[in-house]
């Protein structure tokens, strides 16, 4: 049991002692081999398996060299039309000299503070010289998006890898916003738009319904009117016809007006009127004449 | 001897509370957990070691006390009548060492807990050493130091022989054992951090935390107990008593507890059967033999049917990459497998993750559909004046642009090792087309019959750009779902879509009104002339037949000429009068008859006889 414990404790310390002398460098990996803390002159870029000097005598820092994408805060910014305007970039990279990014940096946390700070320097200094309509046009032909990422990218680009030994191989602007009190200024604009838009459909309604109604009435007054018009045409006709008839009149116009008075005094006397008639009229003045001559009525009227 | 222990006691209080200090120190100096990791222990240790040492020197006093009680009671004094008086203070002594000891325990113990716990609370708060953390070797070789004093410590103050006080004597033995148990835990791990394990010192932070932790919780309940332990008189009870430092100190005497219950549990030795033995010998070996079937084991993979793998021999990829199946491989570390989910359909949101949570229900304009929603700069509409002026302002709005992305992997290499996140970089390019194609037209440009032509332009830019990024993927599909305004302002997009609604009714309203008005009209037309005609028709038949009539009549007055006319005229007065009321006057023509005919209403020209008294109607005043 004593022996079983001897060979694996000797197989864990050989074990551990050979995982502090060998190590792997994968694809996408770089390592950095310091004797003493002294720097080598190359990085180990290629992957395969490697062996040191176990510690402290070597060191070796391995790092992800692979692309890594960082976000920058999403920060208020100043164009050249003053006008404010919130952006947020992204930026692709890797680590380029590994060497100098050990010395310069150390570490991924402190190289993308580092990065970020510079991409937000060149950011600011970018859109401070580009106006609002190079990021926001109804034309997208006037739009440079290309233009500004690649005055962006170029600086930072040279100055990360001469500074921290960063390699920065995409840049791009991720996203556009505005203020919030600006934000709201532009939902007030767009509701106004809005309403703008529906009043003059209301409006555009209401004067379609008013061309129509009077479309309408001026059509009915047209058909009323030539209707009237073509009615009275058509009464002259009626009363020229009837005209021919009354030249038989002529033949006694006296008679003729008598029988029209007549006819009128017939016309116009209904159940409704009340008459008041003198006992001189006749047939009435029968009446005056039996009076004097027994029952004392009157006498009658004298004849017309 | 009692001064002596005294002293070593007080000296290793002494030392605990330099070592606080120290600490104290190579923890802010180094930026390491590790030296305030094991801060609780020591702390511990100090105050067992002060109580042992007032327990100590109480004790010595009580023993001077005894002696020179002792020397007064000799043979020379045997006749005194004060040997009570002088009893009467040696009891005095044994009594206040005997209140220190019943009061040393709760106080020990309450002393404890709150070091204990209040440093695993710090523990916890306590950031570890991060990139800015320097001086591990040294400061894992002052804490190995402090390990071994500690050590020697217990071990001197664990062989002190039975005897009176012994228990008190070996009490912070106990503690000085954790204390280096925790000293060196904290060495080793602190070691670590610098040569292989960054992360260590952390480790260590939270691993010594969670030991206090424990013990102040053992602590708190022993305070507890101490209240309701009942103490026998003549047994010497167990001083400054810890399981939790029991099993720190001797890992294996939980094992050994576990025997003795079931031994216990059984009525005999279960611990010296013939299986319990063999399976107690075998336990190491299968335990080996498991590992080392375990670590075989890494020579077989198992790719699932939507995975490629990337075999790796020394971090190296091998070609061609390996298909879902089964497959050999060297051990690890010398091979090792990545898995590619390659033949899955992945899929990202733009702009909505990790936010993207979609509520149920009907989809509207006017209701959040995600917890939180982002929006998208786009371009308004210029005024004819903006547009003729030389500004170049441009009015912006906003648009809410949620694009559904699927991808596939195309190329395993480029997307597992150019990448170090694929997926996220894909999710910021999409997110930057969306951007730029948004800020380049107006939102109903968008959102009308373009949203086609819009996918399919943001497809063909993505995959572009993730091409020249090296992705490894292809796009699959984008999709144009929730793209609408701001839920701020739907209202107001769904008030003119209602603004139309209103315009067509009020023009139908209208249409209304002209479609019944045409045809009332033609019909009065209509009617206008056919009454027309028939007043001609009938104008002319009467004008006609009155003259017929008038020939007729002609002729007849003709005949006889003196009576035709009153013929015809009482004739017609006899028709015309014989429906009205008649009133026949018979008096004389000078005097003035006034009716009354209150058959009708009588109107306000009642009261105006004077100007009216000329203008009577018929039913009025006659």
């Amino acid at each position: 049991m004593k022996k079983l414990g001897l060979i694996l404790g000797v197989a864990v310390f050989c074990l551990f002692l050979l995982s502090r002398i060998f190590f792997t460098v994968r694809t996408g990996e770089a390592a950095v081999v310091t004797t003493f803390g002294k720097m080598p002159r190359e990085a180990i870029t290629c992957p395969g398996l490697y062996a040191r000097w176990p510690w402290p005598v070597q060191d070796a820092h391995i790092f992800d060299n692979r692309l890594k994408c960082l976000d920058t805060a999403f920060e208020e910014t100043y164009t050249r039309d003053q006008k404010n305007v919130i952006v947020m970039l992204y930026a692709g990279w890797r680590i380029g000299d590994p060497i100098l990014f050990l010395q310069r940096v150390g570490a991924e946390a402190a190289a993308e503070t580092n990065l970020e700070g510079l991409i937000r320097n060149y950011k600011n200094m970018v859109f401070g010289s580009h106006d609002f309509g190079d990021f926001v046009n109804p034309d997208p032909g006037l739009l440079k998006f290309d233009e500004v990422e690649r005055a962006i990218l170029e600086p930072l680009r040279a100055e990360a890898a001469g500074r921290y030994g960063i390699e920065v191989a995409m840049l791009g602007i991720r996203k556009l916003g505005l203020p919030e009190s600006i934000t709201t200024h532009v939902f007030e604009r767009m509701r106004s738009e809005r309403k703008a838009l529906a009043d003059r459909y209301r409006a555009e309604g209401d004067s379609e319904a008013m061309r129509i109604r009077a479309e309408a009435e001026k059509r009915r007054e047209l058909i009323l009117a030539e209707a009237k018009a073509e009615a009275k045409r058509i009464q002259a006709l009626g009363e020229a016809e009837a005209a021919e008839h009354y030249a038989v009149f002529e033949k006694n116009p006296e008679l003729a007006i008598f029988l029209r008075k007549i006819e009128t005094l017939e016309k116009t006397l209904d159940e409704k009127s009340v008459l008041v008639l003198g006992a001189d009229a006749a047939p009435y003045d029968l009446l005056r004449g039996a009076a004097g001559e027994g029952a004392g009525i009157g006498k009658s009227a004298p004849e017309k | 001897m009692n001064k002596e222990r005294e002293k070593l006691l007080f000296w290793l209080a002494a030392a605990a509370i330099v070592a606080l200090c120290a600490n104290f120190a190579a923890a802010a100096l180094s930026g390491l957990s590790a030296p305030a990791a094991v801060q609780p222990f020591i702390a511990t240790l100090a105050v067992a070691a002060l109580l042992a040492g007032l327990r100590e020197r109480q004790a010595r006093l009580a023993d001077m006390e005894r002696e020179g009680a002792e020397r007064d009671s000799g043979p020379a004094r045997s006749g005194s009548i004060f040997t009570g008086g002088v009893e009467t203070g040696a009891m005095g002594a044994e009594r206040a060492l005997k209140r220190f000891e019943a009061a040393a325990q709760p106080v020990f113990f309450a002393l404890a807990a709150a070091a204990q716990i209040g440093g695993a609370w710090w523990l916890t708060r306590l950031s570890a050493g991060g990139a800015g953390a320097s001086g591990h070797a040294a400061v894992a070789a002052f804490v190995a130091l402090e390990a071994l004093i500690f050590h020697a410590a217990g071990r001197y103050f664990g062989a002190e022989k039975g005897g009176p006080g012994a228990a008190w004597f070996q009490s912070p033995a106990r503690y000085a054992g954790v204390a280096a148990a925790a000293c060196l835990a904290a060495a080793v791990l602190c070691f670590a951090g610098a040569a292989v394990w960054p992360a260590a010192d952390a480790w260590a932070a939270r691993i010594l935390a969670a030991c206090a932790g424990v013990m102040g919780v053992e602590s708190l309940l022993r305070l507890a107990g101490e209240v309701y332990r009942p103490r026998v008189a003549g047994v010497e009870e167990r001083v400054f008593e810890s399981a939790a430092a029991a099993t720190i100190l001797n890992p294996l005497s939980w094992a050994r507890h576990v025997s003795e219950a079931v031994d216990y549990q059984f009525g005999f030795e279960v611990s010296r059967t013939r299986i319990y033995l063999f399976l107690a010998r075998a336990a190491a070996p299968f335990i080996a033999s498991q590992i080392a079937l375990l670590y075989l084991l890494s020579c077989m993979v198992f790719l699932g049917p939507e995975e490629a793998g990337i075999l790796e021999r020394f971090g190296e990829p091998q070609r061609p990459e390996l298909a879902g199946g089964f497959h050999f491989k060297l051990p690890w570390p010398i091979e090792r497998v990545v898995r590619v989910p390659a033949k899955r359909i992945h899929t990202l949101s733009v702009e909505l993750e990790p936010a993207g949570r979609e509520r149920s229900g009907a989809a509207l304009w006017s209701r959040p559909r995600y917890d939180k929603e982002e929006y998208f700069l786009t371009a308004g509409r210029l005024s004819p004046s903006e547009a003729d002026s030389d500004s170049r302002a441009v009015p912006a709005g906003l648009l809410v642009f949620n694009a559904p992305l699927e991808y596939i992997i195309t190329n395993v290499y480029d997307y597992t090792y150019i990448h170090r996140a694929p997926r996220d970089a894909l999710q910021k390019i999409a997110s930057r087309a969306v951007a730029r194609k948004a800020a380049g037209r107006h939102l109903f440009d968008i959102i009308g019959g373009n949203l086609g032509a819009i996918t399919s332009e943001l497809k063909a830019e993505i995959q572009r750009e993730a091409d020249s990024n090296g992705l490894g993927v292809r796009i699959l599909f984008v999709g144009a779902t929730g793209i609408h305004p701001p839920v701020p302002v739907a209202t107001a997009f769904e008030s003119v879509t209602g603004a139309l609604e209103e315009r067509n009714e009020r023009v139908a309203r209208a249409q209304g009104f002209a479609a019944r008005e045409i045809p009332l009209a033609s019909a009065g037309a209509y009617a206008l002339l056919r009454k027309a005609e028939s007043f001609r028709v009938r104008r002319a038949a009467v004008a006609a037949a009155d003259a017929a009539l008038f020939e007729g009549v002609c002729a007849g007055s003709g005949k006889a000429p003196s009576v035709f006319k009153t013929m015809r005229t009482l004739d017609a007065v006899a028709r015309a009068v014989a429906r009205a009321r008649k009133y026949v006057m018979a008096a004389d023509p000078e005097t003035e008859v006034v009716i009354m005919n209150f058959e009708k209403r009588i109107g306000a020209e009642l009261f105006e006889l004077e100007s009216k008294a000329t203008n009577v109607e018929a039913g009025g005043i006659q």
